[in-house]
């Protein structure tokens, strides 16, 4: 029983100094002269919009952000610059809803859209040529993948408001500068996943 | 019996004696082998970097990050010196994208040693290619606090040329992609 007790300590002295032996040999090698560093990269998703142009008017509304104060005598052309960056086989879309639906039904504001004035990359999206605003919401740019379109005037896409008189009223009744209205607009920029 | 026993005592007492006398130290060399050691350090613990639009309209930036210090302990051999490399060596770059690191000097503020130079333009990380950041490091050692050794800035971008057409017909966004990088202090040939 002893003399096995002690082969079997023999035995163990015999794995540490081999054991010791291997470690040592591994640190001799190249580990040592190298360091590694893990590094974690990413691309959120994110899509934001900007409006761009003379004689901006804007005010917040509780409850459903920013929105763009339209008259009859504003200047009524912008300009809409976007930035997106999607997920695979995701797109986004920018769509208009007037924020309070306070205008006369005599009246409509129609919203013509340009196509992109290129000032950007990637995949910019298509207008919806021209709307009549109302308070669903509507989109007037679709499919938009992972771009930019610049920012300022003179980039992304050329919005003009024009305010019309309903076909079926008539247009003596009123007298379209001269009306003390407003409209507010609201802009969001949604995703189709 | 008695005799004996006071025998064998005299003659172990006299061969401990003489080997004690026959040690005497009155030359020796002291020996410095080659050495080379690097550690790579970050605070805090990670480096990570994000791509984004800095506002609606705006292009892609460039994204940053400074956290990393190589620390080297380094004794070479007369006339040798030694060389920083860096590599990705797992996992590739995502496509579209230009992953740069640059070394500044090292920051140690006693100098000890012979720091070399740090490759001030940088380079573009490339997968299972080493190339020179640092060069010229001699018998040196960085120091060991946090922003001791050779502070390393990585620069995460896009290929402008590529990288938007990339986005939107290839992986897209709303991944995370782990990368090694791996620093080697080699000698110089």
């Amino acid at each position: 029983m002893v003399l096995l007790g002690k082969r079997k300590y023999f035995s163990l002295y015999f794995l540490l100094i081999i054991g010791a032996h291997f470690l040592s040999a591994q640190n001799r090698m190249p580990g040592e002269n190298a360091a590694s560093l893990p590094i974690q990269l990413s691309i959120p998703s994110k899509a934001s919009i900007y409006l761009a142009g003379s004689d901006l008017k804007f005010s917040f509304v509780p409850g459903k952000g920013t929105e763009q104060i339209l008259t009859p005598t504003s200047v009524g052309k912008l300009w809409l610059n976007y930035s997106s960056l999607v997920e695979k086989y995701s797109t986004n879309a920018i769509c208009v809803s007037l924020s309070r639906n306070t205008l006369p039904a005599e009246i409509l504001i129609r919203l013509k859209i340009g196509p992109d004035v290129g000032a950007g990359a990637g995949m910019v999206g298509k207008p919806s040529g021209s709307i009549i605003l109302s308070a669903s919401p509507q989109p007037i740019v679709t499919n938009i993948g992972s771009c930019y379109t610049g920012l300022g005037v003179n980039k992304g896409h050329l919005l003009s408001f024009t305010w019309e008189m309903n076909p079926d009223f008539d247009p003596s009744d009123f007298v379209l500068d001269s009306l003390k209205i407003e409209a507010g607009v609201i802009y969001t920029i949604v995703s189709n996943e | 019996m008695n005799y004996a026993l006071l025998f064998i005592l005299c003659l172990g007492l006299s061969i401990f004696k003489s080997t004690a006398a026959t040690i005497v130290y009155d030359n020796f060399s002291v020996v410095i082998p080659a050495f080379a050691y690097i550690k790579a350090t970050t605070t805090p613990s990670s480096v990570s970097m994000t791509l984004t639009a800095s506002g609606a309209g705006a292009k892609i930036s460039t994204a940053t990050n400074s956290n990393l210090y190589l620390k080297v302990t380094s004794i070479v051999l007369p006339g040798k010196s030694r060389r920083i490399t860096a590599k990705v060596s797992n996992s590739t770059i995502p496509t579209g994208t230009l992953l740069k690191v640059v070394s500044a000097d090292c920051s140690y503020p006693a100098t000890q040693g012979d720091f070399g130079n740090a490759v001030l333009s940088g380079i573009t990380l490339i997968k299972d290619v080493d190339q020179i950041i640092v060069d010229g490091i001699g018998s040196c050692y960085t120091g060991t606090a946090t922003t001791d050794g050779y502070n390393l800035t990585f620069t995460w971008q896009p290929n402008d040329a590529y990288y938007y057409t990339m986005l939107s017909t290839g992986p897209g966004t709303g991944y995370m992609i782990s990368l090694t990088v791996t620093f080697t202090l080699s000698d110089n040939p």
